[in-house]
């Protein structure tokens, strides 16, 4: 009981630290969301709390597990969750002397233990890429029942667009570029004589849409409005082609 | 001088027919008797002996899988633990059956611990801190579920979950039902066997499940008409068994004469009677040969007082019969306790007491 009370606590302060960060309303609503859950699930022996999370590409993210109730033995891990199976990333250790910490070979330089409490496990990736956005799967190892687990899911976002225009030899033609993670989608409004659309993947794990229309400046709708609609998580950006003057 | 000859050859043949008869005896019983007749019909057990499984897994790179593995009812099943076993801080096995119910076995290494609720069926192959893999041994059917082994070292934690479906063979039937039909039964089988008929023929088949779902009747019937009455023959497949059963029904004379295509029953019936003669016929030989043997003797009494160099033979005689004789006794004491009486009534005083 006690250490549900722990945990509430420190729950609360997690919450409260969130607050005093000063991070944003949504932030903030999550937070108290899941204390309140929390308060709710200390009453359940073996509950997992956690939370999804997002940051900005190149940024800093914990992800933190907290287990509810008091058990013989906890051997706190992290699994990454691939396509198909999932593999260690992180597992905290101990015996009657000391705590082991293990970071699988290719996370060591960006990835450290944030809490090392058995049943409040966090993880910090430092200078997330595209390639983290996963789920991850922490799992408390509990003598005699098992391993208990639950999941958490990171998504590392980026985005940037623009829009090119040049009017050469009698046609408009105007490149509209989105690059970003989850991938962007462009559409166009106004008339198209000829349209073309390409998909580059980057090296860092973005997707860039390059999309290229033409229109005939001598054509009749020539001069009507002409905008690049950019579609990238459940938002939409236009990028408007300044109006020419016909016969330009 | 002629009368010793023809002993020593009777009894040599009585030896080589009583060879021979054991010889049969063995063979016919080496032939598991499989087949019974009842009520005109073929109750076909197929004989269900508990074989033991090992289920293994490359050992090499720690892997997350899930296998599907089976075993018949009765039979036992090992679930090896796919990792290398070294530095092991906890195994635990999760067990999810299918009837809701889940226990687990557990083994706590720094502390040496080990725990478990599950029922006695499942455990340690050996003991946990020797070996980690599971046994289930007899195999029942509701052991049928999900075997889920983690292991958490300190570079994480590994799973490996086995799906363990129980068969059970069918009981199977083939007889004549009413109206010239002939009805092939696959009675509780899990999963529902597979039943067709010889050639291709317009049968019709009906599949009753039982409530408890796990047990499937499966009943073929077929409208025989006298030109195929010859040679009917139901197949019956099942998962259980490597190969597929082929249940005969012949036509005769008194009704129906029943066979089965695998012979057993057969050769066990054919082993049996070709050993009752053989042993009818020894029988016979001996009372033939002890009732000469029994005239020869009283004529040597009659004789010894009158040349002393016939002495000896008796003995010599009775040395060679002795062996023989405890034989027959004890050989038929089970098979006709009147013989035994007759062949002491036969015997002299002196000889019936060295016996």
């Amino acid at each position: 009981m006690e250490a549900q009370v722990t945990n509430v606590a420190k729950q609360a302060f997690f919450q409260l630290r969130q607050v005093k960060e000063g991070l944003c309303s949504q932030w903030t609503f999550q937070g108290l969301t899941m204390a309140i859950i929390s308060i709710l699930l200390c009453r359940v022996q073996g509950a997992i709390l956690t939370e999804d999370k997002e940051v900005e590409l190149g940024g800093n993210v914990t992800l933190r597990c907290i287990l509810t109730g008091s058990f013989e033995l906890v051997h706190p891990s992290w699994k990454k969750q691939t396509n198909r199976s999932s593999v260690n990333i992180a597992a905290l250790s101990q015996n009657n002397t000391h705590t082991n910490e293990y970071i699988a070979e290719e996370y060591r330089s960006r990835l450290s233990f944030t809490s090392s409490a058995v049943n409040d496990t966090a993880i910090t990736f430092w200078n997330v890429s595209i390639s983290e956005s996963s789920c991850y799967e922490c799992i408390f190892n509990i003598f005699p029942t098992g391993p208990i687990s639950n999941k958490t899911c990171l998504l590392v976002h980026d985005f940037h667009a623009f829009l090119h225009h040049h009017i050469t030899d009698g046609l408009l033609n105007a490149t509209c570029t989105a690059t970003g993670f989850p991938p962007p989608a462009i559409s166009w409004v106004g008339p198209a004589d000829e349209n073309n659309e390409r998909k580059l993947e980057n090296s860092n794990g973005t997707v860039s849409i390059i999309s290229n229309i033409l229109i005939n400046t001598s054509s009749s709708h020539y001069g009507q409005e002409l905008i690049c609609k950019v579609r990238y998580r459940r938002q939409e950006i236009d990028y408007k082609v300044p109006r020419t003057e016909k016969g330009q | 001088m002629k009368s010793d000859i023809n002993f020593v050859m009777k009894t040599w043949s009585a030896r080589i027919l009583l060879t021979v008869t054991v010889i049969i005896m063995v063979l016919a019983g080496s032939f598991p008797a499989r087949g019974s007749i009842q009520n005109n019909s073929v109750q076909h057990l197929v004989s269900n002996s508990p074989r033991s499984v090992t289920v293994t897994k490359p050992a090499t790179q720690p892997a997350e899988e899930k296998s599907n593995i089976s075993a018949v009812v009765g039979s036992s099943i090992t679930l090896r633990y796919p990792w290398q076993k070294q530095s092991t801080l906890l195994t635990v096995w999760n067990v999810k059956l299918i009837n809701g119910t889940n226990c687990h076995l557990s083994y706590m290494s720094i502390k040496n611990l080990s725990d478990t609720n599950c029922t006695e069926n499942i455990n340690w192959f050996s003991r946990p801190d020797q070996e980690y893999a599971l046994l289930i041994k007899p195999v029942q059917i509701f052991n049928e579920g999900f075997y889920k082994c983690s292991s958490s070292i300190n570079e994480g934690t590994f799973f490996h979950e086995y799906a363990l479906t129980v068969l059970v063979p069918p009981q199977v039937l083939l007889t004549y039902g009413s109206n010239g039909t002939a009805v092939c039964v696959a009675a509780a089988g899990k999963p529902a066997a597979q039943v067709s008929w010889g050639l291709k023929r317009d049968s019709s088949t009906v599949k009753k499940m039982l409530a408890n779902g796990t047990e499937t009747i499966i009943i073929s019937t077929y409208n025989v008409t006298s030109a195929e009455e010859n040679n009917l023959t139901c197949h019956i497949s099942h998962p259980a068994w490597s190969n597929s059963l082929v249940l005969s029904l012949k036509s005769g004379r008194n009704g129906e004469k029943l066979k089965d295509s695998k012979m057993p029953l057969l050769y066990s019936v054919l082993g049996v009677i070709l050993g009752i003669i053989l042993i009818l016929l020894f029988i016979y030989l001996s009372r033939l040969l002890y009732g000469k043997y029994d005239k020869d003797l009283m004529q040597r009494e009659a004789d010894t007082s009158k040349s002393p160099e016939t002495i000896s033979r008796p003995s010599i005689q009775e040395n060679e019969m002795e062996p023989y004789a405890t034989f027959v006794q004890k050989e038929n004491v089970i098979y006709d306790t009147t013989f035994d009486a007759s062949v002491s009534k036969h015997f002299p005083p002196g000889l019936s007491l060295s016996t």
